[in-house]
């Protein structure tokens, strides 16, 4: 009995410590000559993280860059899409957003009759500074009639697309009507599965397959009001001639908003990792269904540090 | 041993289960401003988990998995949801405030509140109307926008008007509210200074809130109730109005620039008589000085307008730069401007040269320092005024008080210039009043050549420390100061109508100000089970103000070229020697509030406040001052759900106490005395008897009122009846002569009773965020009459003989006799009452033999009206369109009178000056008038009547405002073009210039401008 009591009481401070070690962050260590960086990244961000990780890795041994959960409070580098005032930032490519719904919406056969414009995507996502803002424009044309039937999700967190979408058309944040999520942007796409009569935007990077490179078989795109080949790239479903478009071609109805590196301090190491990425790194990009960073911006990227 | 056993069991169990808990979480924050939530409610959509978040608005809720849909809810929000899916982050939740405007924040004594909390009587302008107003004085902006407040504009640039919160407590006391401008208590008197000379002064004088900047103005509360200014104690009695100014925003730098231009003319121009009617009029009634022949007068027309001559169009030039921002830790607002706005009297004018300064940092966590600074200069060259003076032996009395006024009864046959182009100094007609030898005044000239210029060099500041031990209790201390250099310069010259007796008149008089303010406070708030949420304040204050006065002038200068900055070079004969003076006056403070909310319905402030003032006499100069406010959030109960969504907010709020007046002069409870001559002997006479019992007017008031929101904001409305009952009202009452050396002293009698109600609604028809159009309207009524003059009396005169405080008659009643019409031919004159001794004739004035003594007498005067209005009402609008924005004001009174001096004036006809057109129907054996008397001198009475108690009710097109802003994408900014009428047009019956007569008395004020102003403001 005595032995008994003992084990019992042993596993449950085995328990106690795990949890503990559970919620431990990973610091940056030198060890044996080898220098760690820590990133830190959303899920989409992560694979790209990754294969930027994996190139660097394999021509500079002595550097090993490790990928941190979001809930970790310190990492070396974080990747962000947004630059807030104070904060360091070196640009490392951009990603485009794009307005989605499920296959399954019941009112997709209206979406469809209609090429969206810029007008209609305001009217569909945001309200003003509260919901019954725009009442004489809710009620007039397709855009108006839909926005009483679908209901809109978007991302609440900090890192969510939802800043760059809310401010290419001139909106802030909290004016985007509907719902909210907490979490990855990813979720999004849950969030319109669960409730079939809604609509969302998100992350190029989410909404395609990067290894089939073509949409999600439960992904509908939104059809924009654009120039016909730009239209057709779109409508083609395959994630490089979007890609394409996207990088030769200007449009004001895809919010594209650069992605970045956000330090508080640089070593050499980090210094030598942005300076490949911004370089030899572009090549990923479209990989992971991002853009590159464009040559103006390359030159502006460095010029942030 | 087993149960042991199961323990432990359990105890393992527990720690596996808790591996699969999830925590979020987050943060609540107002999406507008960022602020944290305190106490929003945080809950799973199953309503199995709940929690409440902290004091850094932040809360952590354990959930048996994910996805979980949490809901946020907090009073005056309107409720959201969002599905948590994953926990590596934590949840940032923005609350969008629900639109009404009981959930707006309102600056009061000593802190702010929200409006659902508050129960007294508070009004806050519209920032719409602080931005658009093209005013270089913020008094104008309060003009017809806030029941209760009655302001009567004074048209001289710089100068005072006269503001009224719930009319007028006191005879003596000012009348005017408190101002307390970034926490400091801001009170000086403004107007004219004693020049020394015998009734000779500037005009107007500088008004001290003229010195402030509109432009650097964020917010103006107006506190009207005794449990809104109680905290203000012996300095609440007339009400509060606080004036935020910007701090700019953090994260948000900002410059902008603003210029406007103004043009400005007199929008109304008073009838008298043209040349040729002028000379008529002199053959037919007078001595036809200048011997013109019929055919002569025929050919004269209109002769000279000298009017046109002393008025002009005034062009004002502003310029405001403005740069603002901050970050987490900083805030800071930096302005500079300079106004030049001309009057529309020839030199007039007035200049201020400014710059404000506002920094506050966070030190250290907890610990915020902040410095606010004012600095400005106004130069305001006036209207050189007179009032009874004796000129070359003849007596005057209050005719001629101004140079307007003198140009306005200038003979039209008389030219403004000579052959020559020089000004012209022969008047034929001008008696030695102001006439030296063969030189007679000109107005014109007297305009340009006299200084009569009023300088004020201030620095107001204030410097904080800011603790919060933590963050429900804070301490504060602050020092204030405002130093203030005023000066008023006034030089004549010797062939100006002021210098004509004496050679020329310089007098410089100066007065420094230095007011210093301590203040320090413990602010402590409390949210108790969700259900109670207490807030105490206490603290202490103390003022001390030092005055001093230096005046000098002289008489009789041979040369001019340096005018009052050679006072030296006058030959002092008859001039008596420089005066100077020193007073002083403390105020020590103790004050403590109270509010306590429960269930966020019911609402309770309790505050009281003690002063001890070196103003009034010893055992007398403690007062204390307390009051108890409550409100009823009746939209909160649960028989008013919240589902009940055309209700927004409905608070129904009353509140009593007394607050004190300690705005009286210094000294005035001992014994003072004051040299003067008799006989050619010096000697020192009392000028004022001791009061050993002189103390605090008290006033004593009551208000209930409501505030309703319908309809998610687009209705509103809001209503206050009061009471208002002022004590011991300090007047002065006649005493033996004999005993006290003086006629008259000071004393505490008599009751002062103000009662009446004030009701506003406001509609919102159209919100969105590209066009949105505001409309709100009041009415506010006031009644205002004394209860008790003293024991066993029924009325006290006043100073002036045109008023009379009576029992039951409002403060400012005007007193004098009833007009009856004119004595026709067929008239029997013996039954007609005397005046003088005289029997009346046809053609003379008659009035009511009120006593029926067969004589007119003192004793036949009556109440003739009062010079508070019983009504005034607003109305005004303001409306957005993507880039335009429009808005207008529209003001007005009903009830209120004013003795037209100046008509009475123009109405005398004499054998030297011009008079109204009104004369030409003036009674005639041919023309029977019964309305205007005979035009030749006829024995009269000095008692005015009740042709010039006239009303002065009318309606007003205050502002009429258009604008468009441009965007300056390449600056990320943008240009706002704007263009505003200002007192487009009036309705009125009112004779005079314009009814908004400062003072209770038109004697010949400054006129009204019509102005129209265009401005420019670029901001990025």
């Amino acid at each position: 009995m005595k032995r008994i009591k003992f084990i019992i009481i042993v596993a449950i401070a085995f328990f106690k410590v795990a949890i503990i070690n559970a919620s431990e962050v990973e610091k940056t260590e030198k060890d044996q000559g080898t220098t760690v960086i820590t990133v830190k990244a959303n899920k989409a961000g992560k694979l790209l993280v990754e294969a930027w990780a994996d190139a660097f890795m394999k021509s500079h041994p002595n550097v090993q860059i490790k990928l941190v959960g979001r809930a970790d409070k310190e990492s070396d580098l974080t990747l962000v899409n947004h630059n807030d005032a104070g904060n360091q930032v070196t640009y490392v490519g951009r990603y485009a957003i794009l307005p989605i719904t499920t296959t399954q919406n019941p009112y997709i056969s209206e979406l469809k009759r209609k090429d969206w414009g810029r007008n209609d995507i305001k009217k569909l996502y945001f309200s003003g500074l509260d919901e019954d803002l725009d009442e004489e424009e809710e009620s007039t044309g397709k855009a108006g009639k839909l926005r009483r039937k679908l209901t809109v999700y978007s991302g609440a967190n900090s890192n969510s697309a939802s800043r760059s979408f809310a401010s290419y058309f001139g909106f802030k944040t909290n004016e985007i009507r509907g719902n909210k999520i907490s979490g990855d942007d990813f979720f999004l796409l849950s969030a319109i599965e669960d409730d079939k009569s809604s609509i969302t935007f998100n992350n190029m990077a989410y909404i395609y397959n990067t290894d089939t490179r073509m949409l999600r078989p439960e992904i509908y795109v939104l059809p924009l009001n654009l120039k016909a080949d730009q239209e057709k790239a779109l409508k083609s479903g395959n994630l490089d001639e979007v890609i394409k478009f996207l990088e030769t071609e200007s449009t004001d109805l895809i919010p594209i908003e650069n992605i970045g590196f956000e330090y508080e301090s640089l070593t050499p190491e980090v210094r030598l990792f942005l300076d490949w990425v911004v370089k030899d790194g572009q090549r990923f990009n479209n990989l992971k269904g991002f853009l590159t960073l464009g040559a103006v911006n390359s030159d502006s990227a460095i010029s942030y540090r | 041993m087993k149960r042991k056993f199961l323990v432990i069991i359990a105890s393992l169990f527990f720690e596996i289960g808790k591996l699969d808990a999830q925590t979020i979480s987050g943060k609540v924050v107002d999406s507008r401003t960022g602020e944290t939530i305190i106490g929003a409610t945080v809950y799973t959509a199953d309503k199995t988990k709940g929690v409440v978040t902290n004091y850094e608005g932040e809360f952590s809720i354990d959930v048996a998995k994910l996805p979980v849909k949490l809901n946020v809810s907090f009073t005056g929000y309107s409720a959201r949801s969002l599905i948590v899916y994953d926990d590596e982050e934590s949840v940032s939740i923005t609350l969008n405030e629900k639109r009404s405007f009981l959930n707006d924040v309102v600056v009061v004594g000593y802190g702010s509140q929200k409006r659902t909390q508050l129960t007294g009587a508070v009004t806050t302008l519209g920032k719409d109307i602080i931005s658009n107003s093209p005013s270089p004085s913020f008094e104008n902006i309060l003009t017809g926008t806030i029941p209760g407040v009655n302001v009567t504009t004074n048209s001289q640039p710089g100068a005072a008007s006269n503001i009224r919160i719930r009319g007028g407590n006191s005879v003596n006391a000012s009348n005017d509210p408190l101002y307390v401008i970034d926490g400091v208590i801001y009170y000086k008197e403004g107007g004219s200074l004693d020049s020394g000379v015998k009734g000779v002064g500037v005009e107007g004088g500088i008004s001290p809130l003229s010195l402030i900047n509109p432009n650097d103005i964020e917010s103006v509360e107006i506190l009207k109730d005794v449990s809104a200014t109680a905290i203000y104690g012996s300095r609440g009695a007339n009400g509060v109005i606080i004036v935020t100014t910007k701090k700019g925003e953090r994260d948000n730098a900002q410059i902008s620039y603003d210029y406007s231009l103004t043009i400005a003319n007199t929008s109304k121009k008073l009838d008298v008589l043209n040349a040729k009617q002028f000379a008529e009029f002199q053959k037919t009634y007078f001595y036809n000085k200048e011997g013109f022949s019929d055919e002569q007068i025929e050919a004269l027309g209109e002769g000279t307008d000298w009017q046109d001559a002393v008025l002009r169009t005034a062009i004002t030039n502003s310029h405001n730069i403005n740069i603002s921002g901050g970050d987490t830790k900083t805030r800071y607002s930096i302005s500079l401007n300079n106004v030049n706005q001309e009057g529309i009297v020839r030199n007039t004018g007035y200049l201020r040269k400014g710059g404000r300064l506002n920094f506050e940092r966070l030190v250290k966590p907890g610990l915020t320092a902040g410095v606010m600074a004012n600095v400005s200069r106004g130069e305001q060259q006036g209207l050189s005024s007179s009032s009874a003076v004796t000129y070359n032996g003849s007596p005057f009395q209050g005719g001629i008080t101004n140079s307007l006024v003198y140009a306005l009864i200038m003979p039209p046959t008389v030219s403004v210039y000579a052959s020559d182009g020089s000004y012209n100094f022969t008047n034929p007609y001008e008696y030695l009043y102001f006439k030296s030898g063969s030189t007679s005044a000109n107005p014109v000239h007297d305009l340009e050549s006299t200084t009569a210029k009023s300088i004020s060099d201030d620095i107001l500041g204030n410097m904080f420390l800011k603790y919060e031990i933590t963050p429900d209790f804070v301490l504060k201390a602050s020092l204030g100061f405002d130093v203030e250099n005023y000066t008023q310069n006034l030089y004549a010259p010797e062939n100006t109508a002021l210098g004509m007796a004496v050679g020329g008149i310089g007098s410089i008089v100066k007065r420094r100000l230095v007011a210093q303010q301590q203040e320090y406070t413990a602010d402590y708030s409390k949210q108790i089970n969700n259900a109670n949420f207490i807030n105490a304040l206490v603290g202490f204050t103390y003022q001390n103000t030092e005055k001093t006065n230096l005046m000098a002038w002289n008489y009789g200068f041979s040369n001019n070229s340096l005018g009052v900055y050679d006072l030296e070079a006058g030959n002092g004969i008859n001039a008596t020697k420089p005066i100077s003076s020193i007073s002083h006056s403390d105020l020590y403070s103790a004050i403590a509030r109270v509010n306590y909310t429960l269930l966020d319905r019911y609402n309770a402030t309790a505050t009281v406040r003690a002063d001890r003032s070196s103003k009034f006499a010893n055992g007398h100069n403690w007062g204390v001052f307390p009051s108890l406010g409550l409100s009823w959030n009746v939209d909160k109960e649960p028989f008013l759900d919240a589902k009940e969504k055309w209700l927004d907010g409905l608070k129904i709020r009353a509140s009593i106490g007394t607050v004190g007046n300690q705005e009286i002069g210094d000294n005035l409870s001992v014994q003072t005395y004051k040299k003067t001559s008799l006989s050619g002997t010096s000697v020192t006479t009392v000028s004022n008897a001791a009061n050993e019992d002189l103390k605090w007017e008290t006033t004593m008031s009551f208000n209930t009122g409501f505030d309703l929101s319908l309809f998610n904001g687009k209705w509103t409305f809001v209503g206050d009846w009061y009471y208002k009952k002022t004590n011991d009202l300090i007047l002065t009452v006649p005493s033996d002569v004999a005993l006290t050396g003086v006629s008259s002293y000071t004393a505490n009698i008599g009751n002062v009773v103000n009662r009446g109600f004030e009701f506003m609604v406001g509609y919102n028809p159209i919100h969105k965020r590209k066009q949105n159009l505001e409309l709100s309207a009041f009415v506010a009524y006031n009644h205002n009459e004394f209860t008790n003059i003293g024991e066993g009396r029924e009325y006290l005169d006043a100073d002036e003989s045109y008023y009379r405080h009576i029992k039951g008659e409002s403060v400012g009643t005007y007193f004098g006799l009833l007009f009856d019409g004119v004595v026709q031919s067929d008239e029997d004159v013996s039954a007609l009452p005397t005046i003088g001794g005289s029997t009346l004739e046809p053609g003379d004035a008659k009035f009511v033999d009120v006593d029926d003594d067969g004589k007119i007498t003192q004793n036949d005067r009556v109440e003739l009206g009062h010079s508070l209005p019983d009504y005034t009402f607003g109305f005004n609008s303001s409306y957005t369109w993507r880039r335009l924005d429009a808005s207008v004001v529209i003001q007005g009174t009903s009830g209120g009178s004013v003795y037209n001096m100046l008509r009475r004036r123009l109405e005398l006809a004499s054998d030297s000056y011009n008079v109204s057109v009104d004369l030409l129907n003036s009674w005639t054996a041919t023309n029977a008038s019964d309305v205007v008397a005979v035009s030749s001198v006829r024995p009269m009475t000095a008692y005015v009547d009740s042709r010039y108690i006239e009303s002065t009710d009318y309606i007003r097109l205050k502002t009429l405002s258009v604008g468009y802003t441009f965007p300056l994408r390449f600056i990320k900014g943008s240009i706002r073009l704007s263009a505003t009428a200002s007192n487009l047009f009036t309705i009125t019956g009112y004779s005079g210039y314009d009814p908004e007569v400062s003072g209770g008395v038109d004697k010949g004020n400054y006129p009204n401008s019509r102005s129209f102003t265009f401005g420019c403001k670029l901001s990025f």
